[in-house]
């Protein structure tokens, strides 16, 4: 069984700054990540074996994200990274199985920060599951490390900012868009720009998107969605409609788009299969894209020795989980011995002093864009909900007024879940349905019980231990 | 909820919503508590078998498959049964005296297994390990939906008048002179003359609370679902070993030797969607549900002995559950002496799925009037 | 092979027709890794050392990618992140790999699970 100092899982900004903090205070690290390359989401890079010519078409974040890998590398006697890692089971005191290159390891991590990031949510609605519509995150990655334009014509519908950074994206790669749906009303933009305005830098970043996509004559439309997809066999149009002040959408105010392509993008969900089966303790939180791990100051939670970091535990943005994981890697340093807490705690302070300010500003930005639960009612009976096992929203529906009020309940019943994404798709649709149905809170619902292995894995992961 | 009632039926699992539909169906008003949800226990984490082959109380199991074949249709739902037949594999040639005797106790309860060679087993599917010797199929074995079970039941019952409350707990079971009187939960108190204690691995927690020493333990079993295959020719495959139950639990838990210290043996299903359930392990971990590593490895390994093609099959998730296990080998189906009106219902072990239908009808002619069948083997004895 | 299209180079400002749905490389081809061959349903089909697999069947001009087993419901990428595990394809015999996280080796077998491997075997009977 191998053995570490710290075990990283996850290779985005929180991962790569807790590993290069904890290395400065002389922790030896191992970065398990499941992609071929570091960088997660935000920094990810091109496919290594694509040549770059000019780095000013990659943007700000591929810099960002050279830079820290670069920081990486300079710890090199310190970081160990493992990619094409996955971490599929956690077994009591931080041992963890993971199927690294296809062979099955066992690893005792001392210490272990779950950086894990977050995922796209996924907001059904008639016509979603058609090939050639994205998430989009999907889309940016396909952009960013693929160089791959996965069609024409684009209508991007969602909620929040990321959309216009891909918008942007998109026109520089040659697509044509033929709209920009936010579901987020002018007025509830115009209530939370105050607070937006603590990062001048990025309000003006957004505005500079806006312009540019009414310089081209492409319109942007507040408070509107998408309300169903359609084609044979692929998207060939999209249908989008204004919403009313209760967010529904208003019979009358259909206009259609004749497309190849739809990106959705609805916000991120933190990924929090492994921190389920670590035994953490969870809230949900709203703002910060529903359920996540609770952590003290130190980044650490309710299970000694685990810590979390970056959007996994919260959807904050990649400053904030810079912050988040330098903190993790000195608390880890200092459990691990190599400073004592009122070091750690005068290290901490001014980093401390910078998260909280990103953290007002993603709180705003959160609560701004989050939608209520009116968005998971665009679907019809025939929608399916849940993609891997084309369970129908009516199947749904039936299970909850069977008397359902838990998502586990409801995934006893339906098998919504039990395909191979193992409950990340349908899991948030299950929670804002049943919370439409059952006229309660969304966190009533719960969250799917944490089961391993945290994504499918060969028997012989198992065997070869 | 209700104020009064005339029966609490304490447990939502399988057993416990058969036994509120046999007693709303003899016209009893029921009133069903579950600390959680319905078949959120041992329930919705088993596979659903019906052996019969390998049943510690054949004669009730063999009752209950017959009503299970109707009980679609009574129930109006489908709970996906499926006539796989079940096949004890050996490991070895030595078990064949084993599986010989067996089959041969089994047919004197009027349970059907023929003893097939190694060779007869291939014909049949030939996905099977290559030395494996032989074994025995049991034409009447199937399999259900466990779950699906629990949830037609509770809906039957429900049409006929009963209360089924979820998140409900139960805190105190009040008795007044030797008589039930009412039973105390975390939603209100209700009036009650019987009582139905039907909490599996649970149950004697409650017991404890009335001075019943209930002779449960929660016995831990491990599965491993698959990703869907395409459906093998057969489906319900179970180790050999699995018929040495061991006389001594104290031996089991002292033995080093890991593969019998937790209790594995292969027990291999694929239902309809496609899906195979591996288990399974029998340990005694007290209330802890967790999947362990060295359960699961060997479970793993057990199920590639026997069907060699699953070692690249995907797993997608794995369960675990805490079966009731009772020192005698039986469930308890039985009237408490010394408390009037209060009735166990627990014990089932490994047969729960099994044995729902036929414990629910039991219950129900105890409290209304005569059991159809000899419950002396599984009567409570303080 | 390629087309007219694809070879384009730079950042052409989108002159896509109406129902035309490919999808294509962005920018100079040459600066992708080295270029060989692998076979999709067949018929041999250009990819680049670094490309996903997804992205090969893509910029092919693949609009669906499989077909679910209850439904018959055509699906394609989704999350790009491997974990919806839509994209799901039959690579070297092995079947439901996630196209957008296995990478395009020379010469690998990439079959598209429009038919199910067992259905196709009754078919051949």
């Amino acid at each position: 069984m191998r053995e570490t100092q710290f075990a990283i899982v996850g290779g985005g900004p929180a991962a790569l700054s807790a590993a290069i903090q904890a290395a400065k205070l002389g922790v030896s690290s191992i970065i398990l990540d499941e992609n071929p390359q570091l960088g997660g989401q935000i920094y990810r890079q091109p496919a290594s074996a694509f040549k770059i010519q000019d780095e000013n078409e990659l943007g700000k974040h591929y810099r960002d994200g050279k830079r820290i890998l670069a920081e990486v590398q300079e710890y090199s006697d310190k970081i160990e990274v493992n990619n094409d890692a996955l971490v599929w089971g956690y077994f009591d005191e931080r041992k963890l199985t993971v199927l690294h290159n296809g062979k099955s390891e066992l690893l005792k991590a001392h210490q272990l920060l779950i950086a894990t990031g977050a995922y796209d949510r996924p907001i059904p609605f008639p016509g979603w599951t058609l090939p050639g519509v994205f998430t989009a995150g999907g889309v940016q990655v396909m952009i960013k490390s693929q160089r791959l334009l996965p069609g024409s014509r684009f209508l991007l519908a969602g909620s929040g900012p990321l959309q216009l950074a891909l918008a942007d994206q998109l026109l520089d790669a040659g697509a044509k868009i033929l709209a920009v749906v936010d579901a987020t009303s002018t007025m509830r933009m115009m209530r939370y720009l105050p607070s937006l305005l603590r990062r001048p830098g990025l309000v003006y970043e957004g505005f500079s998107y806006l312009t540019k996509l009414r310089r081209r004559g492409i319109p942007y439309l507040r408070s509107h969605v998408i309300i169903r997809a359609s084609g044979n066999e692929h998207v060939e149009q999209a249908v989008i409609a204004s919403l009313d002040e209760n967010g529904k959408p208003l019979p009358g105010s259909e206009r259609t788009f004749d497309v190849d392509a739809i990106c959705l993008g609805y916000g991120l969900v933190p990924n929090i299969d492994l921190t389920k089966l670590c035994g953490c303790a969870h809230e949900y939180n709203h703002a910060q894209g529903g359920w996540r791990p609770t952590h003290n100051e130190h980044m650490e939670t309710c299970v000694p020795g685990v810590f979390v970091a970056g959007d996994g535990c919260g959807i904050a943005g990649v400053h904030a989980a810079i912050q988040q994981g330098k903190l993790a890697g000195i608390y880890a340093a200092s459990n691990l011995g190599l400073l004592d807490i009122p070091a750690a705690d005068k290290m901490a302070k001014p980093i401390r002093s910078k998260l909280s300010t990103l953290m007002k500003f993603a709180t705003a930005l959160g609560e701004l864009y989050s939608l209520g639960n009116m968005i998971y009612s665009l679907s019809n009976d025939d929608t399916v909900i849940c993609r891997c096992e084309e369970i129908t929203f009516r199947e749904i529906r039936e299970a909850i007024h069977a008397g359902a009020v838990h998502v586990d309940d409801i995934k006893r019943r339906t098998r919504s879940g039990m395909g191979y994404c193992q409950g990340r798709i349908c899991g948030p649709s299950l929670l804002g349905i049943a919370g439409n149905e059952l006229n309660v809170h969304t966190e009533a619902a719960g969250h799917l019980k944490g089961r391993l292995p945290i994504k499918p894995v060969p028997l012989t992961a198992l065997l070869d231990l | 909820m209700v104020a009064s009632t005339n029966v609490v039926v304490i447990g939502g699992g399988v057993i416990g919503t058969s036994v509120a539909y046999y007693l709303s169906k003899a016209k009893m008003n029921v009133t069903l508590l579950e600390r959680r949800e319905l078949a959120s226990e041992a329930t919705g984490s088993n596979y659903g078998g019906l052996p019969l082959q390998t049943s510690h109380s054949p004669d009730l199991i063999r009752e209950s498959a017959r009503m299970y074949e109707s009980l679609g249709s009574e129930l109006g739902a489908d709970f996906e049964l499926e006539h796989t037949g079940s096949y004890l594999l050996m490991d070895n040639g030595d078990q064949l005296p084993m599986l010989e005797a067996h089959a041969k106790e089994m047919a004197q309860h009027g349970i059907q297994v023929d003893i097939l060679t190694g060779r007869e087993l291939r014909e049949v599917d030939p996905d099977i390990a290559p030395d494996v010797p032989g074994g025995s199929r049991c034409p009447s074995g199937l399999i259900v939906n466990p779950m699906k079970v629990a949830y037609a039941f509770a809906a039957a019952a429900k049409r006929l008048g009963a209360q089924v409350n979820t998140f409900t707990e139960v805190e105190e079971v009040r008795v007044d002179n030797g008589q039930i009187k009412s039973v105390v939960s975390t939603k209100g108190e209700i009036e009650t003359k019987f009582v139905v204690l039907a909490t599996g691995a649970w149950a004697p927690l409650l017991g404890n609370k009335l001075n019943l020493r209930i002779p449960v333990i929660p016995r831990r079993g491990q599965i491993i679902v698959t990703e869907a295959l395409p459906p093998g020719k057969i489906r319900y495959m179970i180790d050999a070993d699995y018929l040495i139950t061991s006389s001594s639990l104290e031996a089991v838990k002292a033995s080093t030797d890991p593969k019998i210290r937790l209790g594995i043996s292969a027990v291999l299903t694929q239902p309809g969607h496609g899906n195979w359930l591996l288990g399974t392990s029998r340990d005694f971990p007290g209330y802890d549900k967790s999947n362990t590593l060295e359960t699961l490895t060997l479970i793993a390994r057990r199920a590639v002995r026997f069907l060699p093609k699953l070692k690249h099959v995907n797993i997608i998730r794995t369960m675990s559950g805490l079966r009731p296990f009772c020192e005698s080998g039986h469930p308890i189906i039985s009237p408490v002496g010394g408390i009037k009106g209060l009735v166990l219902a627990t014990g089932h072990h490994g047969e729960g799925v099994g044995l729902a239908p036929v414990t629910g009808k039991l219950v129900s002619e105890i409290i209304t009037g005569r059991p159809s069948m000899p419950i002396e083997e599984f009567g409570y004895n303080v | 092979m390629f087309d007219g299209q694809r070879t384009e180079v730079g950042n052409a400002l989108g002159e896509a027709e109406k129902g035309v749905r490919k999808a294509r490389r962005i920018g100079h081809l040459q600066n992708r890794g080295t270029e060989f061959q692998i076979t999709v349903d067949g018929k041999p089909v250009t990819a680049f050392a670094g490309e996903t697999i997804a992205s090969v069947l893509l910029a092919d001009g693949n609009t669906v990618i499989r077909h679910t087993s209850k439904k018959d419901e055509p699906r394609s990428v989704f999350c790009g992140i491997g974990i919806c595990f839509d994209c799901l394809v039959t690579v070297d015999g092995v079947p439901n790999q996630r196209a957008c996280m296995i990478p395009a080796r020379p010469g690998c077998v990439v079959t598209r699970q429009i038919v199910l491997p067992h259905e196709e075997e009754e078919h051949r009977g």
